[in-house]
C-alpha cells in the first residue's frame, strides 16, 4: 500500500479543525479584543452566516468540577385528573420561571423518567437553592370556625398553626393552589407599600368570592374574619378580609417588604403545581473543590500522557514516536468533539477520557507488536507495516465494539452520573479507532518512503539472519 | 513458558484470591454508600487542622446515626442517615459555627430512599445486560465457547473487585471501600477492559487455528497466549501508568474510583491470560468436539 494523499490531507485538515476548536477561546479573545488571560467575556460562538451555522465552543464543566447544587426532584401526590407526566411538565416550566427569574442564567432544568425534575445550579450553594426553589408545594386556603381541631386536621396542618387562636378551628375552603393562575409582587398604588396580586381560574373565583362575601360579615379582630393561607402544614399568611373580592384577583396586603411579598408571591405560584415536590436527591459541591479537582485531573492526564509517550518511545522506537504523534492528535480531535457538540465533562467523564487515552495506546500497540513479528519474519519494511496494521484489525475492530457495547448499556440504563463517563468514553473509543487505522497506518507509510527510516533497529527489532 | 499447563495453580490462585472476598461478602456484606443506602454524605474541609473525633462528638448530639472520618488533615467525611431539609440546615449551621469550615472546598449530597432502591436495582441489570451482549456479539465472532470462556473471565474480574471492597469496606472499615455510583461505573468499564483483553488473545488463538499445523489445540492456546504476552502487559503498563498517576493525586472524593479501576485492570490482564483463554482448553477436553 501507498502513502494515500487523500487520506494524508483528510488527517491534516480534522487535525487542524481540532486544534483550531480546542483554541477557539484565544481566537474568540482576539476578534472581541479582550486579553488572553482572565477571565472572558461573553461565550464563545463560532458563527459562519452563509451556511447558517452558529454554535457555541467551550468546555461545559459539570457541577462536579465547576461547584454548585444538584437536585433531583421527585412529584408525588398528583391530583386526580392529571397524569404524573403532564403534571412533571407543569412542574418543570414552574420551576424553570423560578429559577430564571431569580437570575441564575446557566441552569438547568429538565424532566427525567416519568415523575422525576433533575435541576443545576452551577455557583448556588444548597440552602439558596432550596430558597429558591421554595420549601413550598401544596397550598391551601383555609377559615377560621368555632369548635376545636379534630385529630386528622392536627395530622394535616401544624398543630401550633391549626390551634392559633383557642376555641377556633380552621376548616377548608376547598380553594387551593391548583386555582391560582398566577401570583405577582404588585404595588398599592395609595400607598406606594408593596403588596401581593393574585388571579383564580373561574372556579377558584366562584369559590373565593362566596368565601369572602361570607367572611366580612364578621367584624375585624374576629379569627372569623380572617383567611389562613396554609402551604403545605404550615401557616403563611392569616390576612383579615375588608370586602367581598370577585371578579377572578385578590390583592393581599398587609405589613409587606419587597421580598416578602415576592417571597409570597413564588410560593403562591409554587402552590400551582399539581402535586407534591419532594427532594429525591441533591448534591452540592463548593466551587474551590470542583476547580481543584479540575486541576488534578489535567495534571494527572498530562502526566499519564508523559509517561506513555516515553513508555513508547523507549520500547518502540521510531513507531513509538509516530504513536505519539498520533496520541496527541487524537487527544486534540477528542477535546475538540466534546467542546463541539456540548458534552458535558463531570469528574466520571474525564476519567472516561483519560481511560480512554490508554485504549487509544492498545490500537498502537497492538499494530507495532504485528509489525515487530513481521519483520522478524523478514518481510520488507512496507510490506510488514501493512501487514502489521490489517492483521492487527481484527483483535482492535472485536475489542473497541464490546467496549462501546459496554458504553452503550451504560449510556441507556445508566444514572446521570454514568452516562457522562460512557459517552466521553466511547466517543474515545471511536476516535481512538481513528488514529489507529487511519492516522498511525499513514505516518507509518511515509516513514517506509523514507530511506534513514528504515533501519530495523529503529523498530526495536534485529535484522533477521540471512535464510 | 507453559501457562496452559500449569493451569490449574493458575486457577488456585484466582481461588485463593476470590475465596475471601465471597466469604467477606456473605457474612459482612458491603459497605453501602449514600448512593445506595440513602442518606446524607458531608464532605468537609477546614481552614485548620480538625480531629474527626471532634466532629464526631458533636455530631451525635444531634441522634443522627452520624459516622465521622478523617479524609486528610483538614477534612472530615460525615454520613448520616437521610436528614429532613430543616435538620439538614440545623446541622451545617452549627458546624461552621463551631469548626473552621471552608465551605467552597466542601461537598454535600443527600440521597433519599427511591433512588437508593433504584441504583440498587440498575446496577446489577447493567452487569446483566452488558454481560448478555457481549456474549452475543462475541457468539457471532467466534463461537459460543468462546464467547463463555470471555464472559467467565469478566465475572472472575467482577467477583476479585467486588470480594476486595467487601474486605476493605468491612474489615478495614476503610471509606475507600464504599460501593457507589462511582464504584458502579468503575466496575462496568473493568468489565469493557477486561473482554477487551481477552479477545485479543482470542483473536490470536482464532488466527492460530485456521492455519494449518501439527500442534494441539492446547499448543496452539499456548502460543497464542505466549504471542500477546508482550502486548498485554504493554498495555495494561500504559493503563496503570495513567492510573497510578490518577490515584496517588486524585482528592478523597475519587480515589476510591481510581483504585477500583487498577484493580480491575490488573485482575483483568491476569484472568485474560491465566483464566479465559486455558479455560477453552479446559473445556476442549471435557467435551472433544
Amino acid at each position: 500500500m501507498r502513502v494515500d494523499r487523500r487520506l494524508l490531507a483528510l488527517i491534516g485538515v480534522i487535525a487542524v479543525l481540532a486544534l483550531f476548536i480546542d483554541g477557539f477561546a484565544y481566537v474568540y479573545r482576539v476578534a472581541t479584543n479582550q486579553p488572553l488571560t482572565g477571565p472572558i467575556r461573553g461565550v464563545p460562538t463560532l458563527s459562519i452566516p452563509f451556511l447558517g451555522f452558529e454554535q457555541q465552543i467551550f468546555v461545559h464543566k459539570g457541577l462536579d468540577l465547576q461547584g454548585g447544587t444538584h437536585l433531583e426532584l421527585e412529584i408525588t401526590k398528583v391530583r386526580s385528573g392529571t397524569s404524573i407526566t403532564e403534571a412533571r411538565d407543569v412542574a418543570v416550566a414552574i420551576i424553570e420561571r423560578r429559577v430564571n427569574s431569580s437570575g441564575y442564567a446557566e441552569s438547568v432544568v429538565r424532566p427525567e423518567g416519568a415523575n422525576r425534575i433533575i435541576v443545576e445550579l452551577p455557583g448556588v450553594d444548597l440552602e439558596q437553592a432550596k430558597q429558591i426553589l421554595g420549601k413550598t408545594s401544596y397550598l391551601t386556603i383555609w377559615k377560621w370556625e368555632p369548635g376545636t381541631s379534630d385529630a386528622a386536621t392536627l395530622q394535616e396542618l401544624n398543630p401550633k398553626d391549626a390551634q392559633k387562636y383557642p376555641g377556633y378551628k380552621p376548616v377548608f375552603t376547598q380553594i387551593d393552589g391548583s386555582m391560582i393562575t398566577n401570583a405577582s409582587r404588585s404595588t398599592d398604588p395609595n400607598t406606594n407599600l408593596p403588596d401581593v396580586t393574585i388571579s383564580f381560574n373561574s372556579k377558584g373565583s366562584d369559590l373565593f368570592c362566596a368565601f369572602t362575601r361570607d367572611r366580612v360579615t364578621h367584624p375585624q379582630g374576629d379569627p372569623q374574619n380572617k383567611l389562613a393561607i396554609f402551604i403545605d402544614k404550615d401557616l403563611v399568611e392569616d390576612a383579615n378580609v375588608i370586602s367581598e373580592i370577585c371578579g377572578g384577583s385578590a390583592i393581599i396586603t398587609g405589613g409587606f417588604t419587597a421580598a416578602s411579598a415576592q417571597a409570597l408571591a413564588i410560593q403562591l405560584n409554587s402552590g400551582s403545581l399539581p402535586g407534591t415536590i419532594t427532594l429525591a436527591s441533591a448534591t452540592e459541591v463548593g466551587a474551590t473543590l470542583g476547580a481543584t479537582t479540575v486541576k488534578l485531573s489535567l495534571l494527572a492526564g498530562a502526566f499519564g500522557l508523559s509517561i506513555v509517550i516515553l513508555f513508547m518511545l523507549l520500547y518502540y522506537r521510531l513507531p513509538g514516536l509516530v504513536a505519539s504523534i498520533a496520541l496527541l492528535i487524537y487527544a486534540a480531535i477528542a477535546l475538540a468533539i466534546f467542546k463541539l457538540f456540548g458534552v458535558t465533562l463531570t469528574l466520571a467523564g474525564l476519567a472516561g477520557f483519560i481511560l480512554s487515552i490508554g485504549m487509544a495506546v492498545d490500537a498502537n500497540v497492538l499494530i507495532f507488536e504485528r509489525l515487530k513479528e513481521e519483520l522478524r519474519a523478514g518481510r520488507t519494511l512496507g510490506a510488514a507495516m501493512e501487514a502489521g496494521v490489517h492483521r492487527a484489525w481484527p483483535a482492535i475492530r472485536d475489542s473497541n465494539i464490546s467496549t462501546l457495547i459496554t458504553c452503550f448499556v451504560l449510556y441507556f440504563f445508566g444514572a446521570p452520573l454514568i452516562k457522562g463517563f460512557a459517552i466521553t468514553l466511547a466517543i474515545g473509543v471511536g476516535v481512538s479507532m481513528f488514529s489507529a487505522i487511519v492516522t498511525t497506518q499513514q505516518f507509518l507509510q511515509i516513514l517506509a518512503g523514507l530511506r534513514p527510516a528504515r533501519r530495523l533497529a529503529l523498530y526495536g527489532v534485529q535484522a533477521p539472519k540471512a535464510a | 513458558m507453559n501457562i496452559v499447563g500449569r493451569r490449574n495453580w493458575y486457577f488456585l490462585l484466582s481461588l485463593a484470591i476470590i475465596l475471601p472476598g465471597i466469604v467477606s461478602m456473605a457474612f459482612l456484606g458491603f459497605r453501602l454508600g449514600i448512593d445506595f443506602a440513602g442518606g446524607d454524605q458531608y464532605n468537609l474541609a477546614f481552614t485548620q487542622p480538625v480531629q474527626a473525633s471532634a466532629v464526631q462528638k458533636e455530631m451525635d448530639t444531634f441522634n443522627v446515626e452520624a459516622i465521622v472520618q478523617q479524609a486528610g488533615p483538614d477534612g472530615v467525611l460525615v454520613t448520616t442517615k437521610p436528614l429532613a431539609s430543616a435538620q439538614e440546615t440545623t446541622i451545617r449551621a452549627d458546624l461552621a459555627k463551631k469548626f473552621p469550615l471552608d465551605p467552597s472546598r466542601s461537598s454535600y449530597a443527600q440521597v433519599g430512599p427511591t433512588i437508593a432502591r433504584e441504583l440498587v436495582v440498575g446496577a446489577g441489570g447493567l452487569v446483566v445486560i452488558a454481560s448478555i451482549l457481549i456474549v452475543i456479539y462475541l457468539s457471532i465472532r467466534f463461537n459460543y465457547k468462546f464467547a463463555i470462556a470471555a464472559v467467565l473471565a469478566l465475572l472472575h474480574d467482577v467477583f476479585v473487585l467486588t470480594g476486595i471492597w467487601s474486605i476493605l469496606g468491612k474489615v478495614f472499615n476503610s471509606p475507600l471501600g464504599e460501593i457507589n455510583t462511582l464504584f458502579v461505573t468503575a466496575a462496568l468499564t473493568v468489565i469493557g477492559f477486561s473482554v477487551h483483553d481477552t479477545i485479543v488473545i482470542f483473536d490470536r488463538i482464532r488466527e492460530n487455528l485456521r492455519q494449518a499445523s501439527r500442534l494441539t489445540f492446547e499448543q496452539n492456546v499456548n502460543l497464542s497466549i505466549i504471542q500477546s504476552l508482550a502486548r498485554s502487559l504493554n498495555t495494561s503498563m500504559t493503563v496503570i501508568f495513567v492510573l497510578v498517576a490518577l490515584f496517588l493525586i486524585s482528592p478523597t472524593n475519587i480515589k476510591g474510583f481510581t483504585l477500583a479501576l487498577l484493580i480491575g485492570i490488573v485482575s483483568g490482564t491476569y484472568s485474560s491470560i491465566f483464566n479465559a483463554s486455558p479455560l477453552l482448553v479446559v473445556w476442549r477436553r471435557l467435551d472433544p468436539r
